[in-house]
C-alpha cells in the first residue's frame, strides 16, 4: 500500500514542481501573512481623521492630533471637497472664534459625535475630570488575531481546493480510469492526494502564525490545525466530485466558496444563543477552535477542537461512499 | 495553389539538438505529399511549422510565392487541419462542433450534415462529443478539417487507431480532395496508408529529410528484388525472405530449393518500410 | 460582415458552453441564495466599534441618571467587578468608572490593553462629555456643527451589505471564469483548432468578455432586484458593475494566458481577490482607510456604487470614475490582446 500512495505521491509532487505550483502555493500564503503584518499597524489603531484649513489655530491642530490623523487643506472649498470624500472625514474650520464641524450628513453617529466631543474638550481649557487608567495586561489588539484567523481559515480552504484540483486533473485526463483498473484502493488514493497538502497546509499556517504574531503557542496552534484538516479533505473531495473539468472546477468552487466564507462571517455576528445554527459545519468549528486559541482562551479549546475533527470527518464519511462509485476505485 | 517550405529548421525549448533540421518540400494541388517517419521523427513538428502553429524562426514557407507570415490570419480562410490528438470541444454535439467552427470562415462551407454524413457521423451528430469514441473524435476532427473546402489540406495521421471501414472511408474522402484540387500534407507512420494514398513520399528520420520521391520511384531506386520462401523443418512451416542481388541470400535459395522441402516461392515487391529500415537502420514502429 | 459573423459563431459557441458548463444555473442560484441571506440572515443594525460599560459611582450618581433618562441604561453596571468581567469577556468593550464629586470628578479607565493612545484621548473626551452634560448646564459647546448634506438617510446594513456583494461577487466573477474557460480550452486542445481558423484575437477575447459581462449582468441583476427591488437608479448601478466586471474579465483573459492551467493560476487568482476585496474594510469603517487603498479599483467603485444605490446627492463623482474605468478598460484590453495573441495563438502551448 505504501508504495502505491507513495508513487502517486511523486507523481503528483513532480507536477506541483514541474507547474511551479510548488513556489506559489509556499510563496502566496507567506506573502499575503507579510501584507496583513505590514497593513495590521493601521488596522488595529483604528483613528478617526480630521480635515482642517488654516483657519484653525495651531494649538487646536496639534490637540487633534492626540485624537487621530490630521489632514491640512489650504482653503474651506477643498476642505469641503474633502469632507464630501467616500470616507468619513469629518472637517474643522473656525468662524469668528467658534469651530465649525462640517459633516456630510450620512456618517457614523460616533463620527458626529466625537468630533463634536473632541472639539469641545480641545477647546474647553484644562478638563475637570481626572482620569486614571486601571491596571491591565498588555495584550495584542483582537484584529491581530482575527486577521490570522482568516489567513489559516484560508489556508486550510486552500489546500482543500488544491486535493480538489488534483483530482479534477486526473478526472479530466481520464487517467482516473487507468487507475480504476489497477491495484491502487480508493483510501489510498485519498491519502496519497491529500497528503502533500495537508503538510504544506500545517506547514504554512505555522509560517503564517510566526510572521503575523510571533513564536508564542505553535505546539497548540498546530493541533488546532491538525483537528481542521479533514475540512480541507472534504472541499477537495466535493471538488472532484463534483467537477470532472476545469470549469466545472471553478464553478464548484464559486458555489461551496459562499458558505465557507460565510459561516466564520456569520458566526462572528451572531448572537451567542444562535450559534447552534452552525454546529454541523466543520468550518465554524474550525473558526471557534482558532478563536478560542487565540482570542478567548477562557472557552474549552479541546472541545472546538474536538468538533472541528468530528464534523469534518463525519462530512468526509457522507461523501466516501458516493465518491468511490463515481471514481470506481 | 502551391506551398513551398525551404530550409525549415526549429528547436524546442529547453531542446539539446533540433528537432526538425534543414526540411523542404513542396506541396502542389491535386497531389498529396507523405511525410513518412516513426514517432519522434518529427513530422507533425515539420505540419506545425508550416501552418504556423510553431514560431518559424529559421527557414521559409511561402504559399503561392508570399511568405506565409506575411498573410496574417486569412491565409488560414484556404486551410484545413486534422490533427493527431482530438481536440473537440467536449460540452458540443458534433453537429455544433461543426456548424460553430465552419462559422469562423468567411468562403462558402460544406453544410455540416453533409460533411458528418461523409464520415459515417450523421446517427451521432446530436449526442456531445465527450460520448463519442476515439475513433469518432477522429472523424469528426478529419469532418471539420475538410468543412471549409481548403486549397491546403494538413493531415496528421488521420487514420491512426481507426478500425478498417473507417480507415477505408478516410481514405476514399482524402482522394476525393486530391480529386478536387486540394494540396495535401499528411503525416504517417504507416507505410500502407503512404503507398496507397500518397504520390510523393518524404522519409523523415531524427528531424532530417533522407529521401523524398513518388512511392514507385522509391522503390525501384532503393528496393531490391527479393523471394519469399515457405519451406518445412521438422514438421514445421518456416519462412525467409532472400534479396536475389545478395550472394549470400541467392546461395541460401539454391540451398532450399536443392533440399527439396521447399512449399511456396512468392516474388517480394520491396515495401517502403523495408526501404525505410535500409535507410535509417531502424522500422517505423 | 464577415467579421460580425465570425464573432456571433463565436458568442454562440461560448453562450453554448458557459450554459453546458451550469454557470448560468450557478449565478441564478448564488443570487438568490445571498437574497436571501441579504434580506433575512443579515441584521438591519450593526455595531463595529467599541462599545463602553459604565459604572457610576460618583456622588449622587448623575451619570447614571442621565444615562437611563435617555434611554442608555442597558450600558450602566451594578458594580466595578462586574464591569471588569464585562470587559476581560468581551475584546472590543471598554469600562468607565465614574467617581469623586461634581467639584473633583474621577474617572478610571478599564482597557483592554491594546487601544492606541489617540483611541484612549477620545474615550477621556467622552467620558468628559458625559460627565459634564451629567451634571448640569456647563460651558457651552465650543462648536457648531454642520452638514453639507443634510438628510442622507442611513442605510440598514444588510442593504448596506449589497454593494459589497456586487462589487466582490459579480464583477470578480468574469475574472475567474474567463481564466478558465482559456484553461478548458487549453486542456481540450480545442484551442489549437481556433489557432489555424482565420480568426484573430479580437474575436477571441470579445466573445469570452460578452459571455462573462452577460452573466455578471444575470447576477447582478438577479441580485439587485432580490435585495434593493426595481428602481431607476439601479440602471446607473448596473451599468457601473458592468464596467468594472468588463475590466476584470479582461484581466483574467490578461493574467491567465501566462498559465497553464488552474492548478497554478489559483494562487494568483486568491492573491488578486484579496488584493481586490481589502478596501472592505474601509466600507464597513469609512472612518478608516487603509493604506494605499484609494489606488485599488475597487475602493472608489465600492462606494460609487454606493452612491448609486443609496443616493445622497453626491455629484461629480461619477463621470471621473466611469472615465478611469474606460481609460483601464482600454489599457487591459490592448494588455489581453497582446498576451491571447502571443501566448495563445502562437507560440509553444
Amino acid at each position: 500500500m505504501l508504495r502505491r500512495v507513495k508513487n502517486l505521491l511523486f507523481k503528483d509532487a513532480l507536477f506541483a514542481v514541474r507547474e511551479n505550483i510548488l513556489v506559489y502555493s509556499l510563496l502566496v500564503p507567506v506573502v499575503l501573512a507579510a501584507v496583513v503584518r505590514l497593513v495590521l499597524p493601521s488596522l488595529e489603531g483604528m483613528e478617526l481623521t480630521f480635515a482642517v484649513d488654516h483657519s484653525v489655530p495651531a494649538a487646536m491642530v496639534e490637540g487633534l492630533e492626540g485624537y487621530g490623523r490630521v489632514e491640512v487643506l489650504p482653503d474651506r472649498a477643498r476642505l469641503e471637497q474633502r469632507v464630501l470624500a467616500f470616507d468619513d472625514v469629518p472637517g474643522v474650520y473656525l468662524d469668528l472664534d467658534r469651530h465649525v464641524v462640517v459633516l456630510e450628513g450620512n456618517e457614523e453617529d460616533y463620527v458626529a459625535e466625537l468630533s463634536g466631543v473632541v472639539i469641545d474638550r480641545l477647546a474647553g481649557g484644562p478638563d475637570k475630570v481626572a482620569f486614571t487608567v486601571a491596571p491591565h495586561p498588555d495584550i495584542e489588539s483582537p484584529v491581530r488575531d482575527y486577521a490570522l484567523i482568516m489567513l489559516i481559515l484560508l489556508n486550510i480552504i486552500v489546500g482543500g481546493m488544491t486535493i480538489g484540483m488534483s483530482v479534477v486533473e486526473d478526472r479530466q485526463t481520464r487517467a482516473i480510469e487507468a487507475l480504476a483498473v489497477g491495484p491502487m484502493r480508493f483510501h489510498e488514493y485519498i491519502v496519497a492526494k491529500s497528503a502533500l497538502a495537508l503538510i504544506a497546509t500545517l506547514a504554512l499556517s505555522l509560517v503564517m502564525a510566526v510572521i503575523v504574531r510571533g513564536t508564542g503557542g505553535l505546539p497548540a496552534l498546530a493541533v488546532t490545525v491538525i483537528a481542521s484538516l479533514p475540512l480541507a479533505v472534504f472541499v477537495g473531495l466535493v471538488m472532484g466530485y463534483l467537477a470532472q473539468d476545469q470549469l466545472a472546477a471553478i464553478a464548484v468552487v464559486k458555489v461551496i466558496g459562499l458558505p465557507l466564507a460565510a459561516i466564520p462571517v456569520v458566526a462572528f455576528f451572531l448572537p451567542a444563543g444562535l450559534r447552534w445554527v452552525l454546529y454541523p459545519f466543520p468550518n465554524y468549528w474550525a473558526f471557534e477552535a482558532l478563536r478560542r486559541l487565540l482570542v478567548d482562551p477562557s472557552l474549552p479549546l479541546s472541545t472546538a477542537n474536538l468538533a472541528a475533527a468530528g464534523t469534518g470527518l463525519v462530512a468526509l464519511a457522507a461523501l466516501l461512499p458516493a465518491a468511490r462509485r463515481r471514481f470506481r476505485l | 495553389m502551391m506551398i513551398e517550405a525551404k530550409s525549415l529548421t526549429f528547436t524546442y525549448p529547453g531542446a539539446a539538438a533540433p528537432a526538425v533540421h534543414d526540411v523542404s518540400f513542396t506541396l502542389k494541388p491535386g497531389r498529396i505529399l507523405g511525410f513518412l517517419g516513426r514517432s519522434g521523427a518529427g513530422k507533425t513538428t515539420v505540419q506545425n511549422l508550416t501552418i504556423g502553429l510553431l514560431p518559424l524562426k529559421q527557414g521559409e514557407v511561402l504559399y503561392e510565392g508570399r511568405p506565409v507570415a506575411s498573410l496574417g490570419r486569412s491565409f488560414f480562410e484556404h486551410v484545413g487541419v486534422s490533427f493527431e490528438h482530438p481536440n473537440l470541444y467536449l460540452k458540443l454535439t458534433g453537429l455544433e462542433n461543426l456548424t460553430l467552427y465552419g462559422g469562423l470562415f468567411s468562403g462558402p462551407s460544406l453544410p455540416a450534415e453533409r460533411v458528418l454524413e461523409m464520415v459515417g457521423l450523421t446517427d451521432a451528430r446530436h449526442k456531445r462529443a465527450a460520448a463519442y469514441s476515439k475513433g469518432m473524435k477522429h472523424r469528426l476532427v478529419f469532418a471539420r478539417a475538410i468543412m471549409n473546402r481548403p486549397d491546403v489540406l494538413f493531415l496528421d495521421e488521420p487514420t491512426a487507431g481507426l478500425d478498417p471501414d473507417t480507415s477505408r472511408r478516410i481514405k476514399a474522402i482524402i482522394l476525393e480532395e486530391r480529386q478536387r484540387g486540394a494540396a495535401i500534407f499528411l503525416t504517417t507512420h504507416d507505410m500502407t496508408v503512404a503507398d496507397e494514398l500518397c504520390d510523393q513520399v518524404a522519409f523523415i528520420n531524427e528531424g532530417r529529410l533522407i529521401a523524398q520521391d513518388a512511392p514507385r520511384n522509391l522503390k525501384l531506386l532503393y528496393g531490391e528484388r527479393a523471394v519469399r520462401v515457405e519451406y518445412r523443418r521438422d514438421d514445421e512451416v518456416q519462412a525467409e525472405t532472400l534479396f536475389l542481388d545478395r550472394q549470400a541470400d541467392r546461395s541460401r535459395f539454391n540451398e532450399l530449393l536443392d533440399g527439396g522441402s521447399v512449399e511456396t516461392v512468392h516474388s517480394q515487391e520491396a515495401t517502403l518500410e523495408q526501404i525505410f529500415i535500409k535507410l535509417t537502420g531502424r522500422g517505423l514502429a | 460582415m464577415r467579421g460580425r459573423s465570425r464573432l456571433s459563431a463565436l458568442l454562440r459557441q461560448d453562450l453554448l458552453l458557459a450554459h453546458r458548463s451550469g454557470l448560468f444555473a450557478i449565478v441564478l442560484g448564488l443570487a438568490v441564495v445571498l437574497a436571501l441571506v441579504v434580506n433575512f440572515a443579515l441584521p438591519t443594525v450593526i455595531g463595529l466599534t467599541a462599545h463602553e460599560y459604565v459604572v457610576d459611582l460618583a456622588a449622587g450618581r448623575p451619570v447614571a441618571r442621565a444615562l437611563e433618562a435617555a434611554g442608555r441604561g442597558d450600558v450602566l453596571l451594578a458594580s466595578v467587578d462586574d464591569l471588569k468581567r464585562r470587559v476581560a469577556d468581551d475584546r472590543s468593550a471598554v469600562g468607565l468608572v465614574f467617581r469623586g464629586t461634581p467639584e473633583s470628578p474621577q474617572v478610571e479607565l478599564h482597557l483592554q490593553g491594546s487601544e492606541p493612545q489617540a483611541t484612549v484621548n477620545s474615550l477621556e473626551a467622552v467620558a468628559s462629555a458625559l460627565w459634564n452634560r451629567a451634571v448640569g448646564p456647563g460651558p457651552g459647546s465650543a462648536h457648531r456643527l454642520v452638514e453639507l448634506r443634510p438628510g442622507s438617510a442611513k442605510v440598514p446594513f444588510n442593504k448596506d451589505f449589497v454593494p459589497i456583494l456586487l462589487v466582490f461577487e459579480v464583477v470578480l466573477l468574469g475574472f475567474m471564469f474567463a481564466g478558465v474557460m482559456v484553461f478548458q480550452e487549453k486542456a481540450e486542445g480545442s484551442i489549437k483548432a481556433y489557432r489555424v481558423s482565420p480568426a484573430g484575437p479580437w474575436p477571441y477575447i470579445i466573445s469570452k468578455a460578452a459571455v462573462n459581462l452577460t452573466l455578471s449582468l444575470v447576477y447582478g441583476l438577479l441580485l439587485v432586484l432580490f435585495t434593493l427591488g426595481p428602481r431607476p437608479a439601479l440602471l446607473g448601478v448596473l451599468g457601473l458593475v458592468a464596467l468594472a466586471s468588463l475590466l476584470m474579465t479582461l484581466f483574467g483573459l490578461f493574467l491567465s494566458s501566462f498559465y497553464t492551467g488552474l492548478s497554478d493560476f489559483l494562487y494568483v487568482l486568491l492573491l488578486v481577490i484579496i488584493v481586490f476585496t481589502l478596501p472592505a474594510a474601509s466600507y464597513f469603517s469609512p472612518a478608516f482607510k487603509l493604506p494605499l487603498s484609494e489606488f485599488m479599483p475597487s475602493y472608489p467603485l465600492l462606494f460609487g456604487v454606493r452612491e448609486l444605490a443609496f443616493p445622497t446627492g453626491k455629484t461629480g463623482f461619477l463621470a471621473p470614475m466611469v472615465l478611469t474605468l474606460l481609460a483601464e478598460i482600454a489599457v487591459v484590453a490592448g494588455l489581453a490582446r497582446w498576451a491571447v495573441e502571443r501566448k495563445l495563438l502562437r507560440g509553444v502551448l
